[in-house]
């Protein structure tokens, strides 16, 4: 079962994501870390065991963090080559030309705007839970 | 000396001696008479001359010669041998002959003189001692070498004195004054060759052959003498007086030439004057008028002839032409001039100049002479002159150029009006004056002026301008434009410089005043784009700060909105009815908050962008505004049929229908409301007008209504953030447009907004 990662600083987009995954049933194991750097802590253990297992893994990624943003932890990932081909999703409010092309720059299996209304938030995750579903991933 | 003494000399018979002298004098002065008739005449007549001369003269001289033989008495019986006297004779003319060829030439050196002398000497001696060989007697002559000698230097003396007297008055030819001299000459000559014969007959004595021989049986020559002295006087005075005739005769037929040329010429002159001579007597009759009268008057001369010539004058000169002859009256030969106008043949006046001259006493003339000349086309030239003098000097004064003639050592010759406005001066104050002899040009241009005019004087340029400053008579410096030409006479020489002035005082003002405009126009320039640079950094700002907005004003209310949901859900068993009324309104205000700051970040973002520029039909693009506004189906919305297509920015007129598309059936009272989209021309911009049949607005609130953030109703009865028109009239002013509201209260509302083409 895939396992999931959601680098998301606003605990009520936690609680967000959380009641999303609860509402449409879906039980993958959901990690949470709340800036860039501990994502990458938790993906590589930095000489303790990894938090994350070292395999299908997906990122779900918020952009505006403090410490070290969405782009920029895009970048690290996508330097290292044990965590390059891993998927990663940016769920986002910024709507902004510039964050978006970067963003595909560094490989992005997808961008998107996170929905206002809860209802549609839900719908939203269950799409992405079908998508991860039936994606092989590494 | 026996011998010498029984030697025998003649006697001479002395009034046979006189007559010799006479003849030799007579003869000499035929020859000096035919050395001129020589010269005078040509062809035929001369050599008649040469050959008649010689002749004669060669007897005279030889006839002398004989008549002193013949007065020589010897005591003893002499004979002559014929053949031989006519021998001595032809040698006289062979002689004579050669001193008239020599005297005839044109030239005569030295040495030809010379030489002619020793031949004619030579010949006359030999003339002289063959006669002596000739003479037939009992005796034989003894020659004294000495006296022979001598004899011979006589005759070659006195050829040579006759021979250049003779050359000397061959050229001269006044009558009078010669012939005194001509017969000094000629006794001298004669007198010479006497001489020469008698020094001869000295340097003779005779030896008698008979002892016995007495001077009893002398013979009396006397008569023979007279008779050949009679004979040559009679010829020599019979060639002079041929001479003398033929002289005459040459003399008349010359002076009858030269009268005859003279009257020629003087006819011919009269004849082809262009001026007209006449001849008047004192009561204005005239008795002469030159044929020249026909072609400058048109009149036959004859046809004047003893009429008045006081008919010939224009009636207007009448008087002044009858003065003129009191006038000439009163002071005869003198000339008078004058002017008058005398009729032509053809009608027309003429005008002449006349001179008038009072030879009334001259008894060659017996008239006062007129002379009069046809002046008419000169009068002409002289007034066309005057004429144009006075167009240019009326241009020159009128000019609005200053008009400045300097003579060639550039002295004003010439001041204008405009000249005496511009510059201060009259022109009686500088005419005359070289420039540097009064403060007129600037010191600081002096070299520039200096080397304008030198330019012009040495011809290296015909004209020039130069810009330099001059003062004027109040002191004021002006700047002036000078145009300068020189005038060249036909040989290159200066004659004067005329310069046109203009005073550009005023330009140049006018030119530093937009020097210091431009300038300030560049500091403006700079600030502004200062401005531009610092307005670019404030709109970057603005964008982090809507970035800011949306993204971390946004996050917050979301998570309100989805805290409420879920504590809604979480506890909605225990919740009352006001509560959960009360969470709706909470999420309401959160939706709100969220629509306006969307609102705000669009309207931020108006004018920042430029969007694509594309060919829009204005039709089309309305036709699916309206589609995805998509009004229920009881509204209607017409769009005029004009409606243009051109080349604009598809985005913001997007924008702007939908949003007053939009407002007006969202703000409708009814459900079956009606909205009209029209168009008109104005200029560069069209304007469009959105008109609804609604509730209308208050004039009140137009201003109002443009405004961000406020909303006519209350936000919970139509939702709207009141950012629409506001957007709208962004859109149009940033795009260099204006919008306007038509609209009364209860009357429907109407939009009109331009639009660059």
């Amino acid at each position: 079962m895939t396992n999931i990662l959601l680098v998301e600083d606003d605990e009520v987009d936690v609680m967000n994501v959380k009641r999303a995954f609860k509402k449409n049933n879906i039980t993958n194991p959901l990690y949470i870390a709340n800036n860039g750097i501990d994502a990458l802590i938790m993906l590589r253990g930095n000489g303790n065991p990894p938090l994350m297992p070292p395999q299908q893994r997906i990122i779900l990624l918020d952009l505006n963090m403090p410490r070290m943003n969405g782009i920029e932890f895009l970048r690290e990932l996508r330097s290292d080559p044990k965590l390059k081909p891993i998927p990663v999703i940016v769920l986002t409010t910024s709507n902004e030309d510039r964050d978006k092309v970067e963003a595909y720059n560094l490989n992005v299996a997808g961008y998107i705007l996170k929905p206002v209304t809860f209802s549609n938030f839900v719908e939203t995750v269950a799409t992405l839970n079908k998508y991860w579903a039936l994606s092989e991933i590494l | 000396m026996t011998d010498a003494a029984i030697a025998i000399t003649g006697t001479h018979d002395l009034r046979l001696v006189v007559l010799s002298i006479a003849i030799a004098t007579i003869a000499s002065y035929t020859a000096l008479t035919l050395a001129g008739r020589l010269t005078e005449d040509s062809g035929r007549v001369r050599t008649a001359w040469l050959i008649g001369g010689p002749i004669a003269m060669g007897i005279g001289i030889w006839s002398m010669h004989f008549i002193g033989m013949l007065s020589y008495n010897l005591p003893l019986p002499v004979n002559y041998d014929v053949p031989i006297v006519l021998a001595s004779m032809g040698v006289a003319i062979i002689a004579s002959a050669i001193a008239l060829f020599l005297v005839s030439r044109q030239y005569l050196s030295r040495l030809q003189l010379l030489t002619g002398s020793v031949f004619m000497g030579l010949g006359i001696a030999a003339m002289h001692y063959t006669g002596m060989a000739a003479m037939r007697l009992e005796a034989t002559p003894v020659y004294n070498l000495k006296l022979v000698a001598l004899s011979i230097v006589v005759a070659i003396g006195a050829s040579l004195t006759a021979l250049w007297i003779a050359f000397q008055f061959r050229s001269n030819t006044t009558p009078t004054s010669s012939s005194l001299r001509k017969l000094g000459s000629a006794v001298g000559i004669g007198t010479a060759i006497a001489g020469m014969h008698y020094t001869a007959m000295a340097a003779v004595s005779f030896a008698p052959h008979s002892q016995g021989v007495t001077s009893s049986q002398t013979l009396d020559n006397s008569l023979l003498a007279v008779a050949i002295g009679i004979a040559s006087l009679m010829l020599l005075t019979l060639t002079v007086l041929a001479s003398v005739v033929s002289q005459r005769l040459a003399t008349e037929t010359t002076k009858a030439e030269a009268l005859q040329m003279s009257e020629a010429r003087f006819r011919s002159l009269v004849q082809n004057a262009s001026d007209v001579i006449q001849v008047v007597a004192a009561d204005g009759t005239i008795s002469y008028i030159s044929p020249s009268v026909k072609p400058i008057l048109g009149y036959a001369p004859e046809d004047w002839l003893g009429k008045k010539a006081f008919d010939l004058v224009d009636l207007n000169d009448l008087s002044h032409v009858k003065h003129l002859l009191e006038q000439a009256l009163c002071h005869p030969a003198s000339n008078i001039t004058s002017e008058f106008r005398l009729r032509h043949a053809d009608g027309a006046t003429r005008i002449f100049e006349a001179i008038a001259n009072n030879l009334l006493t001259d008894p060659n003339v017996a008239g006062i002479v007129t002379t009069y000349r046809d002046i008419t086309t000169r009068k002409q030239t002289q007034s066309a002159l005057k004429e144009a003098l006075q167009r240019l000097t009326f241009h020159v004064e009128n000019s609005p150029l200053a008009v400045i003639e300097w003579e060639c050592d550039f002295r004003v010759a010439r001041w204008s009006r405009e000249a005496e406005t511009i510059f201060g001066w009259q022109a009686e104050e500088v005419l005359g004056k070289n420039p540097q002899e009064w403060q007129f040009i600037y010191p600081e241009n002096l070299n520039v002026v200096n080397e304008v005019m030198a330019r012009l004087i040495d011809g290296k340029e015909q004209r020039n301008v130069s810009l330099n400053c001059n003062y004027t008579k109040n002191g004021a410096i002006i700047d002036c434009k000078w145009y300068n030409s020189a005038l060249l006479d036909e040989s290159g020489n200066l004659v004067s410089v005329l310069s046109l002035i203009l005073d550009v005082t005023e330009q140049k003002q006018a030119e530093a005043a937009l020097l210091a405009r431009a300038a300030d126009l560049a500091r403006l320039s700079s600030i502004l784009a200062q401005t531009n640079t610092a307005l670019q950094k404030r709109n970057q700002e603005l964008d982090q700060f809507a970035y800011v907005v949306s993204h971390d004003l946004k996050a917050p209310l979301r998570a309100i909105a989805n805290l409420s949901q879920w504590i809604e859900e979480d506890i909605g068993d225990i919740l009352t009815d006001d509560t959960r009324h009360q969470m709706n309104l909470l999420r309401g205000r959160v939706h709100r908050m969220e629509a306006l700051i969307n609102g705000l970040l669009q309207y931020s973002r108006v004018g920042r962008f430029e969007t694509a520029t594309a060919t829009i039909s204005v039709a089309t693009l309305l036709a699916e505004v309206i589609d995805s506004i998509a009004p229920p189906p009881t509204f209607t919305v017409e769009v005029a049929p004009n409606m243009p297509t051109f080349v604009t920015e598809r985005l913001p007129l997007e924008q702007v229908f939908t949003n007053l598309i939009s407002n007006a059936i969202k703000h409708h009272p009814k459900v079956d409301g009606k909205v009209q989209i029209s168009v008109t021309e104005q200029g560069a911009f069209y304007e469009f007008a959105v008109a609804d049949d609604g509730q209308g607005i208050d004039p009140q609130y137009h201003e109002k209504v443009f405004v961000i953030f406020q909303t006519l109703e209350a936000r919970d009865k139509v939702e709207n953030t009141g950012i629409g028109l506001a957007i709208v009239k962004k859109i149009v002013e940033s795009k260099g447009g204006t919008i306007r509201l038509e609209s009364q209260e209860g009357k429907g509302a109407t939009f009109y907004f331009t639009w660059p083409k």
